[in-house]
């Protein structure tokens, strides 16, 4: 169980493109491509998944949009390992607030 | 059974003694009337800029605080020190702060009480990704909508007719009785607990109808707390007509604390008269919208707000488009049909601010009963392969050298994988499927764990279209059929 099998799968499924109908099949996000290279015998967690993202983050995006990240700029929860949001809207408003939709 | 956020509400009253309750009460009035009467604004704001005294005025009015005690409040000049330690210098101005943040804690709570993960994975999921879509869609005011997972119509239409409705509600046809329809009603809140759990607590009993339209409500309302050990919220923007009606439903909602209810005020002379009919104690747990032409609080800009707008051909406004709020079931109890819907921002082709995502019919508990299991099985919860990879229309994408970001009403999302260009490509194409997708870029060479995570992160974050009036997640083809429906009489 490691970031390496992770890479391994990557590399093998270049050189294994019939791979792609089952991949392409469940088009489900990450944990369909885990469940397809463990069924495959990689030894590839959730975790393992993330961490080989982290490593790949680090040549996608620029300094100041990893800094962004760091300084708490990009939105909690929608910032993956290869996209950053960064929120520009100003919460602005002084008023009371009487009413609050439902 | 007592929600979480039914407590926080009581907290409201529960940590205050009776002596601040009446000066919190007073406090409210006072913010009622400055936010409906410009006069009343003018005329501080001069004996303020004079540094005159607040007598005449007060006592013009019937002003039972000291306005200056309260300024940050509502002068923008001293907004700043809200959340500050200089707000001690305005202690009347504490003391509403304090209750604004424990009515936003309520809120909170309720969006909260609205999770069903436990009890319905696939329609909490399906709940999370559309309120990720909204704050996606809406910007700032997305914020207040809490989500209640089913709203009930105990009339078809409404007889008010505000021509500002957000949701452009029909003439009124007619109530659905209690009786004979009281068992029919009990069952039916039996199946809706019996689906969502605690989360049934979220939901209320009018959507495009008012509650002072059906004279059996304060029925309905108590079966609903039984059934689900929460009073619903209610709304009236007619709490005049049947004073007595008003009366049982303000009783009830003393009686059991477990939400705000709100007067909707069409202009300032019914403003006036319900500061006259109901004393400012008795009006500590109803919000007032004001709607008059002197409030200070912005219409949302959907329904025949819209129609308005568009019919003069005024820019519309960014923000504030919906007023709708239940992501779930619309249980049209006269019609027999349920919707799922959700809020979405109002445009030409969803002028009244949400999605029909599907419907169905009922005639009895079992029927009802079949619908929600239907309905449930309609949500998507992750992107099929024959789903289309096309952007929400309200997003603007870029390209920014071999990145792409995608704009929301608040977010700018950079896209900066190997695969960005071709994604973009398909994006602004906006006809391939997930499985066209991940064939063309897999073949490109893309990495396809970063493939899968951009993918899903576009799903789960509501990026991708799911209005049924166009190509997107939910296929090809529209899904939602929707079709004009009779009032059927108990």
């Amino acid at each position: 169980m490691s970031k390496e099998d992770a890479e391994r799968f990557v590399a093998d499924l270049k050189i294994n493109p019939d791979w792609f109908q089952e991949i392409k099949n469940t088009a489900s996000g990450l944990s369909g491509v885990i469940s397809i290279a463990n069924a495959k015998g990689y030894d590839v967690t959730v975790d393992d998944a993330q961490a080989y993202l982290a490593s790949r983050a680090q040549g996608h995006l620029s300094d100041d949009q990893l800094g962004s990240i760091a300084a708490g700029k990009g939105k909690g929860g929608t910032t993956s390992t290869i996209t950053v949001s960064v929120v520009h809207g100003v919460i602005t408003g002084w008023g009371i607030v009487l009413a609050a939709a439902a | 059974m007592t929600s979480a956020a039914a407590s926080v509400y009581r907290r409201i009253f529960d940590s205050r003694d009776d002596a601040e309750l009446r000066q919190l009460a007073r406090i409210k009035r006072f913010l009622e009337m400055w936010a409906g009467d410009a006069e009343l604004r003018d005329r501080l704001e001069a004996t303020f800029q004079a540094n005159e005294s607040l007598d005449g005025i007060r006592a013009a009015y019937g002003i039972e605080i000291d306005p200056a005690q309260l300024q940050p409040v509502y002068r923008e000049c001293l907004a700043h020190l809200r959340g500050t330690p200089g707000l001690a210098d305005y202690p009347l101005a504490v003391i509403w702060d304090r209750y604004l943040n424990q009515m936003m804690a309520y809120r909170n709570a309720m969006r909260g009480v609205g999770e069903s993960n436990g009890t319905r994975p696939r329609f909490d999921a399906w709940r999370k990704r559309q309120m990720a879509r909204c704050e996606s869609e809406l910007g700032l005011s997305a914020a207040a909508i809490v989500h209640p997972v089913v709203a009930f119509e105990l009339s078809d239409g409404c007889s008010v007719g505000c021509w500002f409705c957000g949701i452009s509600a029909d003439k009124f046809k007619g109530h659905w009785p209690y009786e004979p329809n009281q068992e029919l009603w009990r069952a039916i809140l039996k199946e809706t607990v019996a689906f969502f759990g605690p989360a049934a607590a979220t939901g209320f009993c009018y959507w495009a109808t008012d509650p002072s339209d059906n004279p059996d409500y304060p029925n309905f309302i108590e079966d609903f707390y039984d059934a689900t050990g929460v009073l619903p919220q209610t709304t009236t923007a007619i709490p005049l007509r049947d004073v007595e009606l008003t009366r049982r439903i303000m009783a009830l909602n003393k009686k059991h604390r477990t939400t705000i209810n709100r007067f909707s005020v069409l202009n300032k002379k019914i403003l006036n008269r319900i500061h006259e009919t109901f004393t400012a104690d008795e009006l500590m747990g109803i919000e007032l919208v004001l709607q008059n032409r002197d409030a200070t609080v912005q219409k949302s800009i959907s329904g025949r707000a819209r129609q308005r707008v568009d019919a003069k051909g005024k820019e519309l406004t960014e923000d504030h488009t919906t007023i709708a709020c239940v992501t779930g079931f619309l249980v049209k109890l006269p019609l027999g049909l349920i919707q799922l819907v959700t809020p979405c921002r109002s445009t030409a082709e969803t002028p009244n601010g949400y999605h029909i995502m599907s419907e169905r019919r009922f005639h009895d508990a079992a029927s009802f009963a079949a619908a929600l299991r239907e309905l449930e099985q309609c949500m998507i919860i992750e992107a099929g392969t024959d789903g289309i990879m096309a952007l929400r229309r309200d997003l603007v994408l870029e390209r920014v050298d071999e990145t792409f970001t995608i704009r929301d009403k608040r977010v700018t999302h950079t896209v900066a994988a190997d695969f960005a260009p071709r994604l973009a490509d398909i994006l602004e194409a906006g006809n391939y499927t997930f499985e066209q997708a991940y064939d063309i870029l897999l073949r490109e060479g893309a990495d396809v764990f970063e493939l899968a995570e951009t993918l899903e992160w576009m799903f789960t974050t509501g990026l991708l279209n799911e209005d049924p009036k166009h190509p997107g997640i939910r296929g090809a083809k529209a899904a939602a059929s929707v079709v004009p429906l009779e009032f059927m009489p108990a």
